[in-house]
């Protein structure tokens, strides 16, 4: 066994450069044998640096709409601006989402490959990156409003990889147990780490907020490294090695924490030490007196490292009695019973137990449904094509977040669909960064069978749905284009190809849309429709509104930031009329609403679970507690930003509140520190 | 009138006597009496499951007994667990109890002794440690 395991190049990644380097410095010190060339290397006295966010490169959703200042991801660039004011400020960045009623609603959906999750899943994220390279030593977070939602940071690292900084530890962490209502200078201690990064992503999960969350600003303190150009030159001219995948048995690093720490798992076959050089990325320089250097440390230091390192040497112990029953003595479909409950790291790893667990672990019926989000980090394209052996069963695909800054090429990506693709009935791509035109073509043309497809935030200019790339998909129930814009010809042609869709997301899809015409599409084609999202949609009148009060079968309807001044009409009262299933139904900033569309809510709103009526003027009280008396299902009233409804109310909705069994959402004034 | 007593043989020879509201959480049990019309003074042969197991499977009717819904997998796997620890904490004991649960047909047990295992491998965190956990040969030495 050689410690010069991998290739003859000089290539070292500086991430385990420092780390290891630096331990043989003060070996050699130790032992008064000092070699200056190395001492140099790792000397990296930069200076200490505080910086505030640069630019935004992704975010998952936001509430504002991208030309708009208010609430949209663009605020959280520079310094803070509210803080420490504690409220509701548009000055700042807000996702879409809280709390639990989006799940509650009509529309929501299942995860797919639900135990690849942790615990505390990310439901949102936000890139964003800085001026300077620096080594992390402090990330801070400027929470302005309902604080408690970040659950992990990422730092992409100068080899290209993603490291996790921070992680929340479970559900019972203080930070995610509702921190008290205030503005709060976020600052969790970081891991150690050597990462030399610019670019951080900051993932939430805001399922026990009572509100929004609103984020004023990030800052990234480090300390810059001097021979930052000289590392970024050997960058340039090396052909960098990513996280490898051997073939059989398969080993995948899928541990966040790997990659910095020094106590990593060993990855794949071999003995301990290798399996210890391996996660290390050990690549030793050869200099001339380098084979001295080694032996001396073989010699010397070997044993010291192996202890501090807890490497499982010789200690093996012996299995006291070889027990009667084993767990290869299960049936088979037993074991495939409960590899089915595992998560896909854990799957492979029981993959590389031995030959048994190997043939067990990479059976199709295991790989019917698939989900790499929650590995966005470490999607590659060896990773699909390492899957895509096994998939040939594969019916629900979710590959949102992955590929993103080139790991995965559309290439690879059309290959995988057209290998396993013709008998999926659910895809996911959010936020897939790889998609070109040619990639959604290949959607449209193998997967037919499509029931569900959702390509959220896959915004480009110009628009990826274009021309009739999807008009062969004739199945689809639920199709969601939240933030990515689309040619409107396309859509309508797709709204007249699938008449059985029932649930459709267009927010955020722009000014080019003319919702009239989708909305009388919708009326004559998809009759089935059972939720629809417009939140930011333009056009939209009041003709609209009466062709999707031709929707009887309407669960679910969020009209937010639509309409705004122009008056409704008979719109709201026919679709109330019309849509005795209604459950949930927005009209914030919906500034158009009158006293008798109220009137009508209370009286035709049956089965209204969730009403938000923020932004809209002059609400009486007497509407209100009307719309409560007679809305016997209604569960969450949101009053935000109502004029009427002022602070001093706020007693009375509380009792309203705890007698009406509903949680009412109103404005308050935040006395400031 | 039907007993309200079975008689259960184990692979062993052991005659059981066993309450027939308990078994009758066994789905094979629930099978054959169906087929034999409900009253039968015969006894009801196990072949695959010995008598150490039985009792451990009537423990677990027992506690299933007062659930008259399907408690909720997590509530399962804690009784499961307790229900091991007690009788020597041994992976042979759950391996066992899995194998009967299959045979016997009993799912709410199938299903948490599966997951139960399902959560004692995914705790690892590398092939090493499975296999010395699960005392299996590895192969490439």
């Amino acid at each position: 066994m050689s410690l010069l395991a991998y290739g003859d190049s000089s290539d070292t990644e500086p991430d385990a450069l420092v780390d290891f380097t630096a331990m043989l410095r003060q070996r050699q010190r130790q032992f008064g044998c000092g070699n200056k060339a190395q001492a140099e290397q790792a000397d990296d006295q930069g200076y200490y640096l505080e910086q505030y966010v640069l630019g935004v490169l992704d975010f998952s959703s936001q509430y504002g709409i991208d030309y708009s200042i208010s609430y949209t991801a663009a605020n959280v660039i520079g310094r803070p601006t509210k803080y420490p004011a504690y409220g509701d400020y548009p000055e700042t960045f807000t996702m879409r989402t809280y709390g639990d009623w989006w799940k509650r609603a009509p529309s929501a959906t299942r995860e797919i490959q639900a135990q690849n999750l942790p615990k505390l899943a990310t439901q949102d994220y936000i890139v964003v990156y800085f001026e300077e390279f620096v080594v992390p030593t402090e990330v801070v977070i400027y929470e302005t409003f309902n604080p408690g939602a970040v659950v992990r940071i990422w730092a992409y690292g100068m080899t290209k990889h993603w490291t996790c900084l921070w992680e929340a530890e479970s559900e019972t962490d203080s930070d995610l147990a509702r921190p008290p209502a205030d503005s709060r200078r976020f600052a969790p201690p970081l891991n150690n780490t050597a990462v030399i990064t610019k670019t951080l992503r900051i993932d939430f999960n805001h399922s026990r907020l009572n509100y929004y969350t609103e984020i004023d600003a990030i800052m990234l303190c480090g300390r810059t490294v001097s021979r930052i150009k000289s590392l970024l030159g050997k960058q340039q001219r090396q052909q960098l090695k990513k996280p490898e995948f051997v073939s059989l048995p398969v080993a995948i690093p899928l541990t966040p924490k790997a990659e910095s720490s020094l106590e990593s798992s060993p990855i794949s076959g071999g003995g301990p030490i290798s399996y210890k050089l391996r996660s290390l990325k050990f690549q030793p320089k050869c200099r001339p007196d380098g084979a001295t250097k080694l032996h001396e440390f073989i010699n010397n230091d070997l044993s010291q490292f192996l202890m501090e390192n807890r490497v499982e040497g010789g200690e093996q112990q012996q299995p006291a009695v070889v027990p009667s029953i084993c767990l290869t003595d299960l049936p088979f479909e037993i074991l495939l019973r409960i590899l089915s409950y595992l998560d896909l790291k854990s799957l492979f790893r029981v993959g590389q137990v031995s030959r048994i667990f190997y043939d067990i672990s990479s059976h199709p019926l295991l790989y019917a449904e698939l989900s790499l989000k929650p590995y966005w980090h470490l999607a590659s394209s060896t990773l699909l094509c390492t899957l895509a052996l096994r998939a040939t069963m594969l019916r629900k695909l979710d590959l949102s977040w992955c590929g993103g800054l080139g790991n995965i090429s559309p290439t690879e990506f059309k290959k995988f669909l057209t290998q396993r693709g013709d008998n999926l009935t659910h895809l996911r791509l959010n936020s897939c960064k790889f998609l070109n035109s040619s990639c959604i073509e290949t959607v449209g043309i193998v997967c037919d069978n499509l029931i569900e497809l959702s390509l959220r935030n896959c915004a480009t200019d110009p628009p990826l749905l274009n021309f009739s790339c999807l008009a062969n998909l004739k199945n689809l129930e639920r199709l969601d284009l939240f933030q990515t814009a689309f040619e409107p010809e396309l859509l309508l042609s797709m709204l007249e190809g699938n008449r059985k869709l029932k649930h459709l997301n267009l927010a955020f899809c722009g000014v080019s849309v003319n919702m009239d015409n989708v909305a009388a599409h919708l009326a004559t084609y998809n009759t089935q429709l059972i939720s629809l999202d417009l939140w930011k949609a333009h056009f939209l009148s009041a003709r609209g509104l009466l062709s999707l009060a031709r929707l009887h079968q309407l669960e679910e309807l969020d009209l937010g930031w639509c309409l705004r001044e122009a008056s409704l009409g008979d719109g709201l009262f026919q679709l109330l009329s019309n849509c005795p299933k209604l459950k949930k139904l927005f009209l914030s900033a919906v500034r158009g609403t009158t006293e008798r569309d109220l009137m009508h809510i209370a009286a035709l709103g049956k089965s209204l679970e969730q009403l938000d009526l923020m932004g809209i003027l002059n609400i009486t009280h007497e509407r209100v507690y009307d719309i409560l008396v007679h809305c016997p299902k209604l569960q969450l009233l949101d009053l935000s930003f109502c004029d009427n409804i002022m602070d001093r109310d706020f007693d009375v909705l509380a009792d309203w509140s705890r007698h009406f069994n509903v949680d009412i959402k109103s404005s308050r004034v935040y006395v400031p520190r | 009138m039907p007993s309200v007593f079975l008689q259960l043989e184990t692979n062993d020879g052991k005659l059981h006597i066993v309450e027939r509201a308990l078994v009758k959480q066994m789905g094979i049990i629930r099978e054959m009496l169906k087929l034999e019309c409900g009253d039968t003074t015969e006894v009801i042969p196990l072949p695959r499951v010995d008598s150490e197991t039985l009792k451990l499977l009537l423990k677990w009717c027992e506690s299933m007994k007062s659930w008259t819904d399907d408690a909720e997998v997590s509530v399962r796997i804690n009784i499961l667990k307790r229900l091991i620890q007690r009788s020597g904490g041994d992976d042979e004991v759950l391996f066992q109890l899995i194998t009967a649960a299959n045979y016997l047909q009993m799912d709410s047990l199938l299903d948490a002794g599966t997951q139960l295992l399902a959560n004692i491998i995914q705790s690892y965190d590398s092939a090493e440690e499975l296999r010395l956990r699960f005392s299996i040969a590895n192969e490439e030495e």
